[in-house]
């Protein structure tokens, strides 16, 4: 950094004296130094008014009324030993901040590096790309049509090796146009499309990780700016969905809503 | 873990202040927050016991990491565009230098905005942050140096500014 520096002061000497984290003895010789280094001292004090205009930035907000009803909440979601009710929970729980659905079960992606086998990160990609892919296609967006749905759903949860349901998403105005068979990790996954009267596609997908151990829920904007495919996704044990779309975060958090109070537990 | 929930709600603000002082928006801000409380209750049990604040502190920048990672493109991208709007008005007024520093913090990666977050806002000792994040002495500081300087030059003008100046 700054070649007029005597080696006594060093970069960390700075930081330290700004932070105020020198003892008496080390902060009066580092203000002889700088007394001497015009350079150094005006950059302590640079970093010093930069602390001040942080700290005003970020004043500690007042409590929330809603804080407490969070809190006991958690304790009486998580302290329950019983998943179906966690879930419920959890999705009962999503108004008090909110944070839109589902955020609620997101928690326990964070710690568990050793369960994490991809599974996160690859749904969304595989979600997007299938959705990107099919939904163009006006001849052959579907495998197998919605005339057929008994026999799609069947098909595809026998091969993905889990049952599936195609939930029904005519409140939202979207109606089903079938589905496909897509791969997804080297294993066969399955996509089903929906259609509504102007013509706007949604995908939903499913994934399976069956090394996956863990339960969230997600949103994901995708990648760049300008990009107007979003997906909502989220993994219960070995299973993972994303719903996928063009329509608006509003309307595809209620139709994730939607999806999920109408999927089979796995 | 009944008896916690008043500890945790003292601990409360603190963790909104530093939820936000990490975070872009309000939104993400509760979104972090949020999450990060589901992600401790979720594993009160691996708690050790010992500091519950530097805990929770610790599971809201490793959420806040993970939250980044996936809108990294979308965000920064943003951010070029508020620095750009920052750079025309002629009057230089106090809110307007509060938004420059505020974007200017923005576009800090992760790790830096933590540990300059953690040092300045939470007021946290360079060996606490150290050992809050996993990471030695050293990194804490050279982090701390890279984002200081970042954002001073961010709000000189010599970064971002001039990309988008019109004309």
């Amino acid at each position: 950094m700054n070649d007029e520096m005597p080696r006594a002061v060093n970069d960390d000497d700075l930081h330290a004296w700004a932070d105020g984290r020198l003892d008496e003895a080390r902060r009066a010789e580092i203000e002889r130094l700088l007394a001497h280094n015009p350079a150094a001292a005006a950059e302590a004090a640079s970093w010093k008014a930069q602390n001040e205009a942080i700290r005003a930035l970020y004043a500690a907000p007042a409590p929330r009324p809603d804080e407490r009803r969070l809190v006991e909440e958690m304790v009486r979601l998580y302290g329950s030993r019983r998943r179906a009710s966690r879930l419920t929970a959890a999705a009962a729980a999503v108004g008090l901040l909110a944070v839109g659905v589902g955020a609620g079960i997101a928690g326990t992606l964070a710690f568990s590096p050793a369960s994490d086998d991809g599974a996160l990160r690859l749904l969304p990609q595989a979600a997007r790309a299938n959705y990107l892919i099919y939904t163009r296609e006006a001849r052959h967006a579907v495998e197998v049509g919605a005339d057929e749905k008994t026999h799609l759903v069947t098909w595809l949860g026998k091969r993905l090796g889990s049952e599936i349901a195609a939930p029904d998403l005519s409140g939202e105005g979207f109606e089903l146009m079938g589905g496909r068979l897509v791969p997804y990790r080297d294993k066969p996954g399955a996509l089903l499309m929906y259609q509504n009267a102007a013509g706007q596609r949604l995908t939903l997908f499913f994934g399976r990780s069956d090394t996956n151990r863990e339960t969230g829920f997600r949103f994901d904007t995708g990648p760049g700016t300008g990009d107007t495919v979003q997906t909502f996704y989220w993994i219960d044990g070995p299973v993972g969905y994303a719903i996928s779309g063009e329509i608006g975060r509003e309307q595809l958090e209620r139709i994730s809503e939607l999806v999920y109070r109408q999927l089979p537990a796995v | 873990m009944a008896d916690r929930t008043d500890e945790i709600l003292a601990l409360m603000p603190a963790l909104r202040r530093y939820a936000a002082s990490l975070s872009r928006s309000r939104q993400d801000a509760d979104d972090l927050v949020q999450d990060s409380m589901e992600a401790a209750f979720a594993h009160l049990g691996d708690w050790r016991g010992v500091n519950l604040r530097g805990w929770l502190m610790t599971i809201v920048t490793n959420m806040h990491r993970r939250r980044y990672r996936s809108t990294a493109g979308r965000t920064q991208l943003a951010a070029l565009d508020e620095a750009g709007e920052v750079a025309a008005p002629a009057a230089l007024g106090d809110p307007l230098e509060r938004d420059r520093l505020a974007a200017a913090i923005d576009l800090l990666p992760p790790e830096q905005r933590s540990v300059l977050m953690l040092v300045v806002v939470e007021g946290y000792a360079y060996a606490e942050v150290a050992g809050m994040l996993e990471i030695p002495v050293g990194t804490v500081m050279s982090r701390l140096s890279r984002a200081r300087r970042a954002v001073a030059q961010t709000m000189e003008g010599r970064n971002v500014i001039g990309l988008r100046r019109p004309g």
